[in-house]
């Protein structure tokens, strides 16, 4: 009993990331993809996934603290373009379009914090809101054109070259998550964050400053957004007006189909990662197997699904595996069932070998 | 068959011995209950009494482990009592929740649940439909439009609107066991009278009703007879006639009072710690009073008194319209719960699923959330000191929990309740606010709770102690504020019982009136 309820935790937290591996060795031998272990394919992947994996995280911090933010891609695609067209356009130095382009990003975010927490707008309202005017915006800047000319070099070199053997947008990426993780999970503000995200009223009973919090959820993730925004335009080596909301449903389909690994049950950065991955050597394996273009979109709605629709599941899952008649909060209980191994056996024994430091 | 006639006090439907175990807790221990058409039947006892199991197993939603009902000499075994017999053996119930939809017509909230005359085509015949609503309607008294939207009608209008939705389809040839679950709670004194009044028309026409309420006066006012539950077990069934309300009390308890008991250690020429001056806020209206360390002040009043909004407003969580909040003597300008909790102040609120855990967390989170910093050091959390301390805290505040990294609803409520409450205890607060706090727990976890506040106040914690349970307000107050619709309208210094105390609100509420 307790030994297979160890080997389902084991299967829920590393099952996407062994389905991950099983996949890659899969078409790693698969005789008809040869090319999936070229270095040139597996390159491809890491720079491609590095923005959305950027993007995925982002849309992590608001889901968090319970919140959605829809505008994450239409920001990473608007900063690019303001980025791109103010090299171009007025003859900025990269530098300083760097620091307005995650300026921008994070002033997405002020917006988007201050219609949520100010103003009480549901998140999944204000953002799709914002995202359809920053749609607006671009195309205003860009008059639907790409910018192509006048970026510096320096900034399309990131995007195709290789730091020990990696691509250089892979690195972005990985700090992007070791950053994230440790705000989320290392420190007081993300604990909060989690604390909130779980249960809003008692979070503001405890004391937690719920509105702040839930407005800097928004600001970081647009700030995030509007960095990643650079990265676009290093990647595509243009400022390209219609890239940015084609980001929005992958980035939310990674983030819920992470939700159900690594820390099974909540939104967590490595689950994150993991999704993205997995979704993304899915639909390379299969595209270079032969699959028509359109699995891409395809995968990506049926992670979308699949990873609430498995969330659910495995979270009734570990109610019912905990104790037999749960307390409801709709019923204020008078009787109180007591879960099998809650009983005082238990706790002095858990009392008698406190963890040590 | 021939159908029972209405020829005095008779048994029509008897429980017998009816048990049930939720795993280490005996719920209901070989327990009785006898009925008879024609009578109002009180179902009376404190939290974790049973009376809920009781109802849930009659209603056919819980099943029992041993027991039978007999009903006009047809005998069900309750072990395996289904919701649909339960309706077909005459059972109706109306929930504390009466499922009163405000935003549906008065027709629409009686013809949900396939109550509706339909066509044909499965559409609604609005005529017929409209027909039976006031064929309903008349049979119940209740004189209000069809049409006319729910949320017009009075909170006694929407009970009546619940009970005659669950006596619709039982016809005039037919006999209902109408078992209403604390009905009266959400009304005022005078509008529970109208409704109990109707009870009683319904016990007259034949019908046998089940009425469960926590409050004593309307008990000896609507019942015929009160059958009382303790612990699981019978205590009693008494003809109200008989009854007094000492008794009442007496047979709740069992006698078995002030294990925990407050009172009589302050220090009172020590500065106040907490003060209000003339505070109004929602529906609290110019409440003045003030706390000193190791103090613990009741707030007495009944549902809708502005309990709950009293203590909201002092943490910070309701807007204070007018009057000022001092702190060890120094007014909070703008208080929020950030901050009052930064001056030491601690609320634990009424409802523990909206306002006091967080689901899908460990206990370890639960006890320390908002607390976190105090393990984040060097950058770094440290992990394995906050799990070593919620360890020495469980046993502190003796949770019975699997461990420190169990998920929170592995715990029963009494402990969950314990681990809210431990989280502002083990910060030290110096003010800590309570609102209703052993609500739905067990007896045993109760007595802890209120152990645990007792010992705190002890070592000089000032206490507000809002509660709807006299007794446990005049075991712990040093003084107890009275609160009517909004106002302190008297402060009881004196040692008084739960009985006194019940007459001093209901005689502020009368003249508050």
């Amino acid at each position: 009993m307790r030994y297979t309820s160890k080997v389902i935790e084991l299967v829920e937290r590393y099952g996407l990331v062994g389905l991950l591996v099983a996949i890659g060795i899969f078409f790693k031998f698969n005789s008809a993809t040869p090319q999936f272990g070229s270095s040139a394919n597996i390159t491809n992947i890491l720079t491609d996934q590095s923005l959305l994996g950027i993007l995925a995280i982002a849309t992590v911090i608001p889901l968090v603290a319970g919140q959605i933010d829809l505008s994450i891609g239409p920001t990473a695609g608007f900063s690019g373009v303001v980025c791109a067209g103010l090299m171009s356009k007025s003859g900025w130095s990269l530098g300083a379009a760097v620091v307005a382009a995650i300026a921008l990003g994070l002033a997405v975010g002020v917006v988007n914090g201050l219609l949520v927490a100010k103003a009480g707008i549901p998140s999944i309202i204000a953002t799709l809101g914002i995202a359809s005017v920053i749609s607006a915006l671009v195309l205003a800047y860009s008059k639907g054109l790409s910018i192509t000319t006048g970026i510096s070099p320096k900034l399309i070199g990131l995007g195709a070259g290789k730091w020990i053997g990696l691509p250089k947008l892979f690195y972005f990426f990985v700090l992007c998550a070791i950053a994230v993780w440790y705000g989320l999970e290392r420190t007081p503000a993300g604990k909060d964050l989690y604390a909130l995200g779980s249960n809003p009223r008692a979070a503001l009973l405890v004391g937690i400053r719920v509105p702040r919090r839930v407005f800097s959820a928004h600001v970081i993730a647009g700030g995030i957004a509007g960095g990643a925004g650079i990265l676009l335009v290093a990647n595509v080596g243009s400022g390209t007006p219609q890239l940015g909301p084609n980001y929005t449903l992958p980035a939310i389909a990674a983030a819920f189909l992470g939700a159900t690994t690594i820390q099974p049950g909540r939104y967590n950065v490595w689950g994150t990662v993991a999704a993205v991955f997995f979704l993304a050597v899915s639909v390379n394996g299969l595209t270079l197997w032969g699959a028509s273009p359109w699995v891409n979109q395809f995968f990506d709605g049926a992670a979308l699904i699949l990873g609430v629709g498995f969330g659910l599941y495995a979270g009734s899952l570990r109610r019912r595996g905990v104790g037999a008649a749960r307390v409801t909060p709709a019923e204020p209980a008078e009787v109180n069932p007591e879960p099998p191994g809650a009983g005082p056996d238990n706790s002095v024994g858990a009392a008698a070998h406190p963890i040590s430091q | 068959m021939k159908p029972a006639t209405i020829d005095g006090p008779r048994t029509a439907v008897a429980v017998r011995g009816l048990s049930k175990r939720f795993g280490n807790t005996q719920a209901l221990d070989n327990v009785d209950l006898q009925l008879t058409w024609g009578e109002v039947h009180a179902l009376v006892g404190g939290n974790g009494s049973g009376k809920s199991t009781l109802i849930k197993i009659l209603a056919g939603v819980l099943s029992a482990d041993e027991g039978s009902l007999d009903i006009d000499d047809v005998t069900t075994d309750l072990t395996g009592h289904r919701p649909e017999e339960a309706a077909r053996a005459g059972f109706r119930f109306v929930h504390q929740d009466l499922g009163v939809f405000p935003i549906l017509s008065v027709a629409d909230n009686l013809g949900l649940g396939g109550q509706f005359v339909t066509g044909p085509t499965g559409s609604i015949r609005a005529r017929a439909s409209r027909e039976r609503v006031r064929e309903v309607l008349r049979r119940l008294d209740l004189d209000v439009d069809p049409q006319a939207l729910a949320s017009t009608l009075s909170m006694p209008q929407r009970a009546l609107l619940a009970i005659g939705r669950a006596l619709q389809d039982v016809d005039e040839q037919h006999r209902a066991i109408l078992v209403l679950d604390e009905p009266t709670a959400a009304l005022p004194a005078e509008e529970a009278g109208e409704l109990l009044r109707t009870l009683r028309r319904l016990a007259d026409a034949g019908h046998s009703v089940v009425l469960v309420s926590h409050r004593l006066d309307e008990v000896r006012q609507a019942a015929d007879r009160v059958t009382c539950l303790r612990d699981g077990r019978n205590a009693g069934t008494l003809d109200a006639a008989d009854l007094t309300e000492p008794k009442l009390v007496e047979l709740i308890l069992g006698g078995k009072i002030n294990v925990t008991t407050g009172a009589g250690r302050i220090a009172r020429s020590e500065a106040p710690v907490l003060e209000l001056r003339h505070v109004s806020a929602g529906p609290v209206r110019d409440v003045s009073f003030t706390l000193r360390p190791g103090e613990i002040v009741g707030i007495a009043g009944l549902l809708g008194s502005g309990r709950t909004e009293l203590l909201e407003a002092i943490f910070g969580v309701r807007r204070i319209n007018s009057g000022d909040l001092l702190v060890r003597g120094e007014a909070v300008r703008f208080p929020t719960s950030a901050r009052m909790k930064s001056h030491g102040v601690a609320f634990v609120p009424e409802d523990r699923g909206t306002g006091g855990v967080f689901p899908e967390h460990s206990v370890a989170t639960n006890m320390t959330v908002g607390q976190s910093r105090r393990y984040f050091r060097r950058g770094w959390f440290r992990r394995r000191l906050m799990v070593a301390e919620v360890t020495r805290d469980l046993t502190r505040y003796s949770v019975k929990a699997p461990g420190a990294q169990a998920g929170i609803e592995t715990l029963s409520g009494g402990n969950q309740q314990k681990v809210v409450l431990g989280r502002w205890l083990r910060t030290d607060p110096a003010i800590l606010l309570l609102d209703e706090p052993t609500q739905g727990i067990d007896v045993g976890a109760r007595e802890a709770i209120l152990g645990l506040i007792a010992e705190a106040s002890r070592k000089g914690m000032a206490v507000v102690l809002a509660s709807s349970e006299f007794e446990e307000l005049t075991r712990l107050s040093d003084r107890i504020l009275v609160l009517c619709r909004g106002q302190v309208t008297q402060e009881v210094h004196d040692q008084t019982t739960a009985h006194e105390l019940l007459e001093i609100v209901l005689e502020n509420q009368r003249l508050t009136r």
